[in-house]
C-alpha cells in the first residue's frame, strides 16, 4: 500500500513539473490599476473609433 | 524499476485522478513526452520494452505452466492459414489506418492553408482600396471588421476541428478596445468581436466586456502575454478566480465545456503588445491537450498579424474617415 502510495506521490510531483501552477498564481494575485500596465491604448483607441463608424454605418444602412 | 514504477504511478493517477481546473503551458513542444504512450516512445522506454523482450527470450519465464509440453505436431495447412489470417488483418488494419491518418493529415494541412489564403487575399484588397481615392459605400460595408473576425473565427473552427477530431469545436475572438470609464476616464477592456459557428448568435446581446485588469487579461498580462490557458472544468477555475464567469456562461452553459485560451500578441501603433485573445472551445470534455498549444499559438500570432495590419491599414490609410463620410 506504502509503495502505491509513493508511486501516485511521485506522478503528481512529475505532472505539476510539466505545468505552470495557476491556483497558486491566482490567489497570490493583487488588484492593479490599469494605468500601471502595459496596454495596447493606442490600438485600443483605434479600434473605438472603428467600431463607432462601423456601427453607425451598419445603422444607416439597415434604416 | 524506476521507470516502470513511474509508468505504472502514472497509469493509476490518470485512472483515480481528473486533471486540473485550469492549466497553463507556454509551449507544447515536449507533449509528445506526456502520457503512456509518451513513455514508452522515450529512449528509457523504448530500452526498457527491447530489455524485458530480451529478458523473455532467455528462458522460458517462472510463471510458465509446466504442463504445457516442450513440442507439439501442427497441421502446416492450418499454421500456414492462420499465419495468412493474422498477418491479412494485420496488413488491412494497418492500411485503413493510414488511409485515415494521411487524410486527416491532409485535411489539417488543407485548413490552414485556407486560413493563410483568406488572410492573404484580405490584406490585397486591403492594399487595393488604400490606392483607391473614392471607395464606395458598399465596399466599406464588405469590408466590416466583425464579418472579418467571424471569418478568421470560421477557418480556426474548422482547423481545430478536424485536428482534434471534435465536431463541437467553436472559436472566438476579443480584440482591445477602450471605453468610457465612470469616472469619466478611459478604461480598456477585451470585447467579443468574432464568433464562429456553434456558438450562439444570441450571444452577442448578453456579452460582457472582460476589463484589461481581470480574469483571463489580467493572467496573461502578468506572464509577459505568454502562453496558454487550457480550461479543463469553468466552474471549478472560476471558484479558484482563474475565469470571470458572464451571463453568457449562466445562460448557454452546455455551449462551452472545455476551452484553450491564447494572447494574439501584435504591433498596437507603439510597440508589441495584446491585442486580444483567441479562444477555441467545445462541448465536449478532456478534447485539449498539451499537444494542441503550439496549434492555439500558430492561431494565435497569425491572426495577430492579420488584425495589427488590419486596424493600422484603416488607421493611415484615413479608412476611418471614409467611412464617417459615407454615413
Amino acid at each position: 500500500m506504502s509503495i502505491v502510495k509513493r508511486l501516485l506521490a511521485f506522478s503528481r510531483k512529475q505532472l505539476a513539473r510539466r505545468s505552470d501552477p495557476v491556483e497558486e498564481i491566482v490567489a497570490k494575485m493583487q488588484p492593479v490599476d490599469e494605468t500601471s500596465m502595459r496596454l495596447p491604448r493606442s490600438f485600443a483607441h483605434t479600434m473605438r473609433q472603428i467600431l463607432s463608424a462601423e456601427s453607425h454605418n451598419h445603422a444607416k444602412v439597415k434604416g | 524499476m524506476r521507470h516502470l514504477g513511474i509508468l505504472l504511478g502514472r497509469v493509476s493517477l490518470r485512472l483515480i485522478s481528473t486533471p486540473d481546473c485550469v492549466v497553463h503551458y507556454t509551449e507544447g513542444r515536449s507533449a509528445w513526452k506526456s502520457g503512456v504512450l509518451g513513455f514508452l516512445s522515450r529512449l528509457s522506454g523504448i530500452g526498457l520494452t527491447l530489455g524485458v523482450t530480451i529478458a523473455l527470450m532467455t528462458s522460458a519465464p517462472w510463471w510458465w505452466p509446466s504442463s504445457i509440453p516442450d513440442t507439439i505436431a501442427i497441421n502446416t495447412t492450418a499454421a500456414f492459414v492462420a499465419v495468412a489470417l493474422v498477418t491479412g488483418l494485420l496488413s488491412t488494419g494497418g492500411f485503413l489506418y493510414l488511409r485515415r491518418r494521411v487524410k486527416r493529415s491532409l485535411e489539417i494541412k488543407g485548413q490552414l492553408h485556407e486560413l493563410a489564403h483568406y488572410l492573404r487575399d484580405h490584406e490585397t484588397r486591403m492594399f487595393k482600396k488604400a490606392e483607391l481615392k473614392n471607395i464606395d459605400r458598399e465596399e466599406v460595408v464588405l469590408a466590416s471588421f466583425c464579418e472579418h473576425m467571424d471569418r478568421i473565427c470560421e477557418y480556426t473552427r474548422e482547423y481545430f476541428k478536424s485536428l482534434t477530431r471534435d465536431s463541437t469545436i467553436s472559436c472566438a475572438i476579443r480584440v482591445a478596445v477602450e471605453v468610457d470609464g465612470d469616472d469619466g476616464g478611459q478604461r480598456y477592456v477585451y470585447k467579443t468581436l468574432g464568433r464562429s459557428h456553434g456558438l450562439s448568435q444570441d450571444r452577442q446581446y448578453t456579452t460582457e466586456d472582460i476589463p484589461a485588469n481581470r480574469g483571463i487579461p489580467r493572467f496573461l498580462h502578468d506572464h509577459d502575454c505568454k502562453g496558454i490557458l487550457q480550461y479543463n472544468d469553468i466552474e471549478a477555475a472560476a471558484k479558484i478566480g482563474a475565469f470571470q464567469l458572464t451571463g453568457n456562461e449562466e445562460k448557454y452553459p452546455d455551449e462551452i465545456v472545455t476551452m484553450m485560451v491564447g494572447p494574439t500578441n501584435g504591433w498596437d501603433g507603439k510597440r508589441q503588445s495584446m491585442l486580444g485573445l483567441l479562444y477555441v472551445t467545445s462541448r465536449s470534455e478532456r478534447v485539449f491537450s498539451r499537444k494542441h498549444v503550439d496549434c492555439v499559438r500558430f492561431l494565435a500570432d497569425t491572426i495577430a498579424e492579420s488584425l495589427a495590419f488590419t486596424v493600422q491599414s484603416l488607421k493611415n490609410g484615413g479608412a476611418i474617415r471614409t467611412i464617417r463620410r459615407c454615413q
